[in-house]
């Protein structure tokens, strides 16, 4: 019996074990066809666990065939991308760094993964240059000149911005949800809440652990306290979605705020009228009215997570990897010679009034934020969310410039 | 009071998910005698097939799964997450529990957990790791009362869970099978001579639990969404729920579900209340069932019933270290060549496998002499790992006194663990254990107020003058970090055969074997218990400080309750009676050497957790003694062949207790 039970069991080990090597969309070659020795980006991002933005991986992987099949390449050679998949805690961001060491990869992206600040030490150590779109902890966005370089804006941007836009909107009290680690509740009590108090306004932020949302529990928590705005500061897409759509059942009408959140946009449909959000780039939901080479951008972008087959998995965060990698890969071609960690540095350095993918112009020259060298930029975009689904900017311009010198951390 | 009423109607909604697992624990307790830990994982996999075949019309098979064309309705669904969760019972009984139903608590509260690693892993692996959303089965709305607008969907699920109780309740009350059930719970033997098969009364109980289990957690995930680790955990309240029903009373597990989650709900209202301590506000909720478990072990403990239930398998057997020079001096060699020819993630992976080691010997300590069930070493482990971080980084307590500094920490949590330890013993400690596990992780590691959004950095170790940091530069495992670690276990090693093989060990053997029997021969029960938690404790502290060191940067999530079931899984693989087993078990463990050659070489580093959780159920089932055991019996019988029937190797030492003969076979 027990030798029977015995060979079964391990029969149904193995089974188990190969059932699960299947292939996965986005894993085919995308090399473009193109030959040489391919250069070599780390991507971390934050694609497995309950708190997870697969989205974040998936554009970096859309972006690597984008660069490979459209755009030739950097400079004839193809991009390759080595994509860490983070789950939010510093352990996984540790291995993915010295991966990223042992791989001598020529620079690290970080997809908004908000344990990058883990990897740091191994990283600067190093001396591999480290270029995201946002920073998502206020560690690696924090670091001095020439060893991070974000080119929307660090973490400042986010509560500066969502501050200012709900102050714009005369909104005085805010019950917002957010994911419960160490991180959000340094965001929220170092700044979130300063600004909100220079500004007039009282924030009761609500921490959630993603592994176990109750949408019924957390919008009534949020109600509880008859607020102006309701919504979150950040959670996961599937939270976003979760969260507004129990709060319209609760019967909230006032203005919620989103984050950065998109895909509940189109999960909602008439309910997601009138929330406002806060994306860093002109998201898919904004093409009709963006300027016409946003258009153009958003058309390539939408076409290129086809590619891939994830094509219902543009979001706000899959363009921020996507953008932000189509413009690193831009930035490298100008590199003559080898492409190593230093040389991508220099040419970081050097970048100029950029027009990013879908976002503002940049100039990575250190000065762009007090106190945040890394950042190429300060400004901001918001939007609200239509009856259509589509967001229409809430400045008519789109981008406006935000002013730092209302974050204390960065004064 | 109306926000609070409104609350407290939301809290059913847990509560109805503890009713569903609490009776279903309850039931299967009485039934086997068991307390089945993976009774969350077990209710979670139905509701995901229910869940998956809503999403996109999968039905997801623990190997392959069926295209069924179209999105099958939600009652077809639901039906169908009802017969994988019968299917689920049967596997779980005839393959799992039914072999060690006559083994030791260890055995089965070992192979629980097994089933909960292996469960949760085979989520993971076949439907992702992320969160999913859940159809709702039940309308949602809202009733009036009193002009207060209450949450209609919470109320039918608790109305649902607390009728299905009530149907188990009669079936234990008026049904022949019940009542055999029962019978068989208060004396087996008895139950077997009137003609009762309890094993078919055991595989009817587990079916019944998987049920019940699931559709408390289908009708529960609408609400949360289901990702792999929530339910799994929620076993923890639930074990909560069957200890205040004293593992008796089905309507009281109804009663204490629904008071538990309401009390949950408020709580996390207060929480957000700006006049709540910001210290208090991360996982205060998980305090709750630690507290309940403890309050009602040390009031009731004695009185908690046990099964009467045929016992024929021994703890396994332990065999005396001793000291041997040239064995110590091969095994030290080849560890310092195995680092020196070694590099990068290799040499990490080897100097991991040592901290592991570490962590399994622990195990040894405390399981294998003492005979003691801990679920809660690894946040041991983690009090000193975290305590390290604050006394290098804000103290400046220079290397070596920081680590032992935070040794004697943990060893001092040991000890009050210990405390519980000397009411109750078995399952129940294993109950006490991991809520306390659950408790440290939530509410201490991931406290803002401990862990600030830097991380836990930890400053990296010199000692006269020597960096032993472990990396710089471009070297990301240096040789002078591992050989320091290699240094440190063979203190500890050396330490623990000492007191292994001297009066200590043979108290705790002692201990293991027959508390009465021990203390009539003047051994010092209590105390001895106190030391054996003490030094297991100052050991994973230790390891805990190691895996500090070799990170630089500490989290929770080093320390999770699973991780440190996962070196459970490996310490009770590798043999949980000997150094042997420890160094297998390091070998084995969780980041150590096997798991980076899966993950390099073979690319299966995901498959890791499944493949532990299915050696230990294999283990536990069929090899108590573990590999280092079972390698030990062969060596000593190829010896004793080769010297024609001599012994080569000292006797191992049986426990106290007489074999009680074999059962009648019915």
């Amino acid at each position: 019996m027990k030798r029977s039970l015995a060979a079964v069991a391990c029969a149904a080990a193995v089974a188990l074990t190969a059932a699960g090597c299947g292939s996965e969309p986005g894993s085919a070659d995308s090399s473009g066809g193109l030959s040489g020795d391919p250069v070599l980006i780390g991507v971390q991002a934050p694609m497995d666990g309950a708190a997870a933005y697969p989205q974040s991986g998936y554009g970096a992987q859309a972006a690597e065939k984008y660069v490979n099949e459209k755009l030739g390449g950097i400079n004839g050679r193809p991009l390759k991308i080595q994509l860490c998949a983070g789950d939010n805690s510093p352990e996984t961001a540790i291995n993915c760094a010295n991966e990223f060491v042992s791989s001598n990869v020529a620079a690290v992206f970080d997809a908004y993964d908000a344990t990058m600040g883990a990897a740091v030490p191994i990283l600067t150590s190093a001396k591999i240059p480290i270029i995201g779109q946002l920073g998502g902890q206020g560690i690696a966005d924090a670091l001095p000149a020439g060893q991070a370089f974000y080119l929307s804006g660090p973490l400042e941007t986010s509560a500066l911005g969502s501050m200012t836009i709900l102050n714009q909107l005369g909104k005085k009290t805010a019950a917002l949800a957010v994911t419960e680690t160490p991180s959000s509740h340094g965001y929220v009590d170092r700044l979130i809440q300063p600004i909100a108090k220079e500004l007039g306004i009282t924030v009761s932020p609500m921490y959630t652990p993603t592994s176990n949302m109750n949408f019924n529990v957390m919008a009534a928590t949020e109600l509880s306290g008859n607020p102006d705005v309701a919504g979150l500061i950040a959670l996961p897409e599937d939270g976003c979605t979760g969260l507004i759509k129990a709060l319209r059942t609760q019967g909230f009408t006032g203005t919620v705020f989103a984050g950065s959140c998109s895909q509940f946009v189109t999960d909602l449909g008439g309910q997601a009228a009138g929330a406002v959000v806060q994306p860093r780039l002109w998201v898919p939901a904004s093409k009709k009215n963006a300027p016409a080479e946003v258009q153009t951008q958003l058309d390539d972008f939408a076409a290129a997570m086809d590619a891939i087959d994830r094509g219902d998995e543009q979001s706000a965060r899959s363009l921020y990897s996507f953008g932000g990698m189509v413009d690193l890969a831009k930035i490298i071609s100008g590199i003559r010679g080898e492409i190593n960690p230093d040389t991508v540095t220099t040419a970081m350095t050097q970048v100029k009034d950029y027009q990013t993918f879908a976002g503002p112009t940049v100039t990575c020259d250190g000065k762009q934020w007090p106190g945040r060298p890394s950042s190429c930029s300060h400004k901001g975009i918001f939007f609200e969310v239509q009856q259509d689904g589509s967001l229409k900017p809430v400045d008519p311009n789109g981008f406006i410039d935000l002013d730092p010198s209302k974050v204390p951390a960065a004064a | 009071m109306q926000t609070y009423l409104q609350f407290a109607v939301l809290g059913l909604g847990l509560g109805a998910i503890y009713i569903g697992l609490g009776t279903g624990l309850l039931l299967v307790h009485r039934a086997t005698g068991i307390i089945n830990f993976a009774q969350g994982a077990m209710a979670m996999w139905g509701a995901y097939v229910f869940a998956q075949l809503r999403l996109d019309g999968t039905l997801m098979l623990p190997i392959g799964s069926i295209d069924l064309g179209r999105r099958p309705t939600v009652a077809v669904a639901a039906l169908i997450g009802l017969v994988t969760a019968v299917l689920l019972g049967l596997v779980a009984h005839y393959l799992v529990f039914r072999p060690v139903r006559n083994a030791p608590v260890l055995a089965q509260v070992v192979v629980s957990v097994a089933l909960m690693i292996t469960i949760q892993a085979l989520v993971v692996l076949r439907f992702g790791p992320n969160n999913i959303k859940v159809d709702s089965i039940l309308p949602e709305g809202s009733w009036s009362l009193a002009g207060i607008e209450l949450s209609s969907r919470e109320i039918l699920m608790t109305l649902i869970m607390a009728a299905l109780s009530a149907v188990v309740w009669a079936y234990m009350r008026f049904t022949r099978a019940g009542v055999a059930t029962r019978a068989a719970s208060e004396n087996e033997r008895a139950a077997v001579l009137m003609g009762f098969s309890p094993d078919r009364l055991a595989a009817v109980a587990q079916v019944i639990a998987s049920v019940l289990g699931t559709v408390a957690v289908t009708l529960g995930s609408a609400l949360t969404g289901l990702n792999p680790e929530n339910y799994t955990l929620l076993v923890v309240p639930a074990l909560a729920v069957l200890l205040v029903a004293r593992m008796e009373s089905i309507g009281i597990v109804v009663v204490a579900a629904i008071v538990l989650g309401a009390f949950q709900s408020i709580i996390g209202l207060l929480v957000t209340k700006p006049w709540w301590p910001v210290w208090a506000q991360s996982g205060f909720d998980q305090i709750i069932p630690f507290a309940v478990v403890m309050v009602i072990l040390f009031v009731l403990g004695r009185r908690l019933p046990s099964r009467g239930s045929l016992q024929t398998v021994r703890l396994p057997d332990v065999v005396i270290p001793r000291l041997r020079l040239v064995p110590a001096v091969v095994l030290a060699v080849v560890g310092v060549a195995a680092l020196a020819l070694t590099s990068g993630s290799y040499r990490f992976g080897i100097t991991t496998s040592i901290i592991v080691m570490l962590l399994a010997l622990s195990y040894v300590v405390l399981t294998g002499y003492l005979g003691q069930i801990s679920l809660a070493q690894g946040a041991f482990a983690g009090a000193a790992g975290f305590t390290l971080s604050k006394v290098t980084s804000n103290l400046g307590v220079p290397f070596p006194l920081s680590v032992i500094l935070c040794g004697l920490v943990a060893s001092a949590l040991g000890m009050l663990v210990a405390l519980p330890a000397f009411r109750i013993r078995g399952a129940q400690l294993a109950i006490v254990t991991i809520a306390a596990a659950l408790a440290i992780e939530r509410f201490v590691f991931n406290n803002y107020s401990l862990t600030p959004p830097e991380g836990n950095p930890i400053a990296a170790a010199t000692l006269f003058g020597i960096n032993l940091s472990v990396r710089e530069g471009r070297d990301l495992s240096r040789l002078s970090f591992s050989l320091m670690v290699l240094v440190i276990a063979a203190l500890l090693v050396w330490m623990f055969i000492r007191l292994a093989s001297g009066d200590t060990g043979r108290a705790f053997l002692a201990v293991r074997a027959n508390e009465r029997a021990a203390a009539s021969s003047g051994i010092n029960v209590r105390m001895t218990k106190l030391i054996g938690f003490g030094i297991s404790a100052f050991i994973a502290g230790i390891a805990g400080c190691l895996i500090g060191l070799s990170r630089g940067q500490l989290s929770a999530e080093s320390f999770t309750v699973f991780a440190g079931l996962q070196v459970l899984a490996v310490a009770y693989l590798g043999g949980i009676t000997s150094v042997g087993g420890a160094m297998v078990a390091g070998v084995l463990g969780p980041l150590g050497i096997v798991y980076v050659l899966l993950r390099g070489v073979f690319d299966l580093g995901a498959y890791y957790p499944l493949i532990s959780g299915l050696g230990l159920i294999l283990t536990a089932i069929l090899n108590p003694v573990g590999v280092a055991g079972a390698t030990r019996e062969q060596v000593a019988w190829v010896r004793r062949r080769l010297s024609r029937g001599g012994t080569a190797e000292p006797p191992p030492v049986a426990d106290a207790t007489p074999k009680p003969k074999e059962p009648s076979h019915v």
